[in-house]
């Protein structure tokens, strides 16, 4: 009887003091991480949206998973465009984008790279030029289209990365779709649909 | 005493190391080796964990009854890996990114709970923590070598500074992959081996002569 | 349902566990030379990944999310520490050859960081209740694959005139990796 009344407090007693431990701790970092994570998103917005100073943040809820659009503001407080996150399977595993567009919806302002695991060398050049920098100012609204070695792209096509096809597409798509879902949502008519290469 | 505590320090570097001899501790060990820093980071938190659970478990060794030493390991070591993800969360943000669910995965360290199983349940808690570190030490250069290996032939840089690449010769990105740490680490454990060897013919013929 | 099974295959072949996310090497290194020991160990791999999924989801989302998220760790390695014991147990009245077989490395399946990895990942990336079960159950099927494919391989492996030094987990490691640059064919697959 005693061998387990032992066993028990020993179990409860490290149990507790652990959980203690770790309450504290939380605690007193929680403020720090959370100002980590959100002076990570405010780069990336910065860095997709040209001339932002602020923004706020709106959460959305016609995709299968609720998320958000940031609404961003310039110096003065007038809006510059909306940046929104987006995130699908790419060749390896999941790539998370940051997208940013003007406030008309038409215009993609830039795409940074939040998290990928791309084939080096190849899948891994979304996040180089010229890919990623093919989406500064480029013209959405009659859709966007991945092709393959234009020289001189329409508007709303982006040139895949030569043996990335996959990659390439997987960013196209995904970010197709986000445009699709938040146009929708900030009611406004529609863009184009994908188009495949 | 102060042999018996070196004794216990160099083992983890060479004659027990953990990566090449015990193959211990894998799924860190190729997960996060695609670049020097990832693997020192990982290395170091690791040591962390282990020098502290090792010291807590060494501590309580007396009073747990050994039907629930494995909860009360487990818990030990999981209070530990969370103290250490947050602290990286909120200090080295950007490292913690890099690491990404491979933080929390020291939990199931094979390298953790065995010390704790093997040494640090029988012995004190001065020789306990320094076979801790001796085996995060090991642990470390390990990591820090493949991690070397792989970025330098993988990505053409060391520790983030770019040695070559730029001009022509192209880096072999397959060593970023999967299948390029599981055949690197093969090769190193080999390379292990053949030293291993040449080192115990030295002994031999050094006995004999 | 279609989602579902795509889940089940992203798990158990796309991204599988071992040769893709690098969990579980260590039983997988350890129980590999052994066709029937590997099969044991898959099925038994497989079932305590399903069970945990099952159990580990419904502690998350309504015991450690809402009131203690760091707990998170500790309630995950204590519930999968648990089902091992249960298994155990369950597997030793069932078969007693089995359970001798598989010998030490069946209470190292909590250890095992693929359990731990299928419960982290299910929680990160936010599946619901039944992508958490089809992930589990896959993550163990795409073990138990990998697991029995590197039997057979060793199996012959055993009688090849492997050198000296590579005798051992060298050759094994190796072997693992060119298993997983054949598995990256399988990239891209699910859009």
């Amino acid at each position: 009887m005693a061998r387990v009344a032992q066993m028990i407090a020993v179990l409860v007693i490290v149990s507790a003091l652990s959980g203690g431990v770790l309450a504290l701790v939380s605690e007193a970092l929680a403020p720090q991480i959370a100002a980590n994570e959100e002076s990570a998103r405010r780069e990336a917005v910065f860095a997709v949206v040209p001339g932002a100073a602020s923004y706020e943040e709106v959460k959305a809820d016609n995709a299968s998973k609720p998320y958000s659009i940031f609404v961003v503001k310039g110096s003065s407080g007038e809006p510059v465009g909306y940046a929104f996150e987006c995130s699908g399977t790419g060749f390896q595993a999941e790539i998370k984008l940051m997208v940013g567009a003007s406030s008309d919806m038409r215009r993609l302002t830039g795409m940074a790279v939040l998290a990928s695991s791309e084939t080096p060398g190849l899948g891994d050049k979304i996040k180089n030029p010229p890919f990623s920098t093919a989406f500064n100012g480029l013209d959405v609204g009659g859709g966007l289209r991945l092709v393959k070695n234009r020289p001189s792209p329409a508007p709303g096509e982006v040139n895949a990365i030569t043996g990335a096809t996959i990659s390439s597409s997987a960013v196209i798509s995904m970010i197709s779709q986000r445009l699709g879902q938040v146009t929708e949502f900030l009611g406004r008519s529609a863009t184009g649909g994908v188009g495949g290469v | 005493m102060f042999k018996t505590l070196l004794d216990d320090f160099t083992k983890g570097l060479w004659r027990e190391s953990p990566t090449f001899k015990q193959v211990l501790g894998m799924c860190p060990t190729l997960a996060v080796t695609s670049s020097a820093l990832g693997g020192l980071s990982m290395g170091l938190a690791t040591t962390f964990v282990l020098v502290c659970s090792s010291l807590v478990v060494s501590a309580v060794r007396r009073v747990v009854p050994s039907q629930v030493r494995i909860a009360v390991y487990v818990v030990i070591i999981a209070a530990f890996v969370t103290l250490a993800d947050y602290f990286l969360r909120a200090k080295f943000y950007e490292i913690s990114r890099q690491l990404g669910p491979y933080v929390p995965l020291i939990v199931v360290n094979c390298i953790i709970f065995g010390r704790a199983e093997a040494f640090a349940s029988r012995n004190g808690i001065v020789r306990s923590v320094v076979d801790a570190l001796g085996m995060g030490t090991g642990f470390i250069a390990a990591l820090v070598v493949l991690g070397s290996l792989r970025e330098l032939l993988g990505s053409g840089t060391t520790f983030g500074v770019r040695v070559y690449g730029k001009h022509g010769f192209a880096p072999w990105g397959t060593m970023l992959l999967p299948a390029g740490a599981f055949v690197t680490l093969g090769c190193l454990v080999a390379l292990a081996n053949v030293v291993d060897a040449r080192l115990k013919r030295r002994g031999e013929a050094g006995r004999h002569a | 349902m279609l989602e579902l099974i795509l889940v089940f295959i992203g798990a158990a072949v796309v991204n599988n566990f071992v040769l893709s996310y690098f969990l579980g090497i260590c039983p997988f290194i350890g129980v590999s030379n052994r066709l029937e020991s590997a099969i044991g160990m898959g099925m038994a791999t497989t079932f305590v990944m399903t069970l945990t999924a099952a159990i580990t989801w419904p502690v998350y989302t309504y015991l450690v999310a809402p009131y203690a998220p760091f707990t998170q760790y500790v309630a995950f390695i204590l519930v999968i520490a648990a089902l091992v014991q249960l298994v155990e147990m369950f597997i030793r009245k069932v078969s007693p050859a089995l359970y001798r077989a598989l010998g030490i490395y069946l209470p190292l399946i909590t250890t095992n960081c693929a359990v731990l990895g299928l419960a982290l990942l299910m929680v990160l990336r936010e599946y619901n209740y039944p992508q958490a079960l089809a992930f589990g159950f896959g993550a163990g099927v795409g073990f138990s694959a990998a697991l029995l494919l590197m039997a057979g391989i060793r199996e012959r492996l055993a009688l090849a005139d492997v050198p000296a030094p590579f005798r051992g987990a060298a050759i094994t490691l190796v072997t693992a990796g060119l298993l997983a640059l054949a598995f990256t064919g399988f990239s891209g697959m699910i859009k």
